[in-house]
């Protein structure tokens, strides 16, 4: 007997294999996005611990960490609005190029006062990467029309400042002392970052006396709020005029890029937590399950964003005298 | 061999299977009983108001009221509700800032201190639908 069989592959032989090459696909394609979100959260940390580094170096240079904002200065339509500390440590982040050409008495919000040229020339169209978190949906820049120069684009960034805790270091009910209230949130100048100004002075390493790896430093705003009705909206703390680089109004006033620790991560809405230039913006990650934050040792922790509010507190607040423990 | 064939089949079928099960297990809840409720200053619905429930370990829930009054708690993000359990809670009036408010004092808080800073409202969460209303009074 001759079997007259065929060379080949039968359709249902066909179709098991196009099934278990898709199961196998199924199984990885999660697994390769975890891997990349993973990558992403890896940069995201590394950002922020070459911006740890550089706050060190600025502290080694002059004894104090940058300050966050100092008094706005002239009238309306003359207004002088100063730096954020972004652009204080810039010769530390490999921006000094930038830093040596700027004019440090121009308007930073670009948009209250006139800008000297030089100014916008070096600002517009700046990108720095590390001061982006790879995960982040937000948007990169914003573009607006300025005071002198017509129109101008500049970056906005996913890390803020730590100024302080409302809440007294520990605690979810009871308050700081000296809270400066304003229409803009209620700022308190217990953290690392701190303005300049009538009740306010930069802060060095020696006065966080709950030690530096006690104390955030700087933390994430990269992702949506959602308000009222559940719809997402960017509202981080550059994210108004000046961007990055500018301070806002300065001390007594609304700042931006730096934030007093108010209300839980995540959360949105509440006096000095709805607006870009109010000073209790909330923080938020977009990594899955929390955020990344500068410690003022230099080092990054990863926060779990349904962190026990207590704790954020006593990170926030550098001399609060609550231990922490693990984090 | 067919019957071999047949066998593979039928352990894809069943991997497959179970792949989609495990995919409909992640959609789990979040723990969060929703709360929501009305808060009146003398009897007439206040407006801007911020509710804050807080736990005696973990995070606070948080909700604002609309013009009639009514909150609605959110734990994180999208998140409504509260965990079950006890909660201390406090009052505040919410204040919008401009732009350009020039940076002004805030102005004075309406509800009393006995709601806020100095606050005796304590209230439980329940599994489940929770409608807890605040009834303030000023004096």
């Amino acid at each position: 007997m001759k079997s007259k069989r065929r060379v080949g592959f039968t359709l249902v032989e066909l179709l098991v294999v196009i099934a278990i090459i898709g199961i196998l696909v199924g199984l990885l394609l999660p697994a390769v996005q975890a891997a990349r979100e993973a990558a992403r959260r890896m940069q995201c940390s590394n950002n922020l611990k070459q911006l740890g580094l550089a706050m060190h170096n600025y502290h080694s240079a002059f004894n104090k960490l940058p300050f966050s904002a100092s008094p706005q200065v002239g009238a309306v339509g003359t207004r002088q609005r100063g730096v954020s500390w972004i652009v204080r440590i810039m010769p530390y982040i490999e921006q000094n190029n930038v830093y040596s050409g700027l004019e440090f008495a121009g308007d930073f919000t670009m948009q209250d006062g006139p800008t000297p040229i030089v100014n916008y020339n070096l600002l517009n169209n700046l990108r720095v990467p590390g001061l982006e978190c790879p995960s982040s949906p937000l948007p990169k820049t914003q573009t607006y029309t300025t005071h002198s120069n017509g129109s101008v684009t500049l970056q906005m960034i996913n890390y803020v400042g730590i100024a302080g805790s409302y809440w007294r270091g520990g605690s979810t009910t009871v308050v700081s002392t000296d809270p400066q209230t304003n229409i803009y949130g209620i700022a308190v100048h217990n953290g690392m970052i701190t303005p300049i100004g009538t009740n306010s002075r930069a802060a060095s390493f020696a006065s966080a006396s709950d030690g530096t790896s006690n104390t955030m430093m700087i933390g994430e705003q990269s992702d949506f709020f959602y308000d009222a009705n559940l719809n997402k909206i960017d509202r981080r703390s550059c994210g108004w005029r000046g961007g990055a680089w500018g301070n806002g109004a300065g001390s007594g006033n609304w700042t931006q890029n730096v934030t007093t620790v108010r209300y839980p991560i995540g959360t949105f809405g509440g006096s000095g937590n709805s607006n870009p230039y109010d000073v209790n913006v909330a923080l938020t990650g977009a990594h899955t399950g929390g955020l990344n934050v500068a410690l003022a040792d230099g080092s990054v922790q990863f926060l779990s964003e349904t962190i026990e509010f207590a704790i954020q507190t006593a990170l926030a607040d550098r001399g609060d005298g609550t231990p922490i423990g693990e984090l | 061999m067919l019957h071999i064939v047949k066998k593979v089949c039928n352990i894809s079928f069943s991997t497959f299977l179970l792949s989609m099960v495990s995919f409909v297990g992640c959609n789990s809840n979040s723990g969060m009983s929703p709360v929501s409720g009305k808060v009146t200053l003398d009897g007439k619905p206040y407006a801007n108001a911020q509710v804050r429930f807080v736990p005696a370990a973990g995070r606070p829930s948080i909700g604002m009221t609309n013009e009639e009054g009514v909150y609605r708690l959110v734990y994180i993000r999208d998140t409504l509700g509260a965990a079950p359990g006890e909660y201390k809670i406090d009052i505040t009036t919410v204040h919008q800032s401009s732009s350009d408010s020039g940076g002004g004092k805030e102005p004075p808080e309406r509800i009393p201190p006995k709601y806020n800073v100095r606050t005796e409202l304590k209230k439980t969460v329940e599994p489940g639908e929770n409608v807890i209303d605040f009834e303030l009074v000023s004096k």
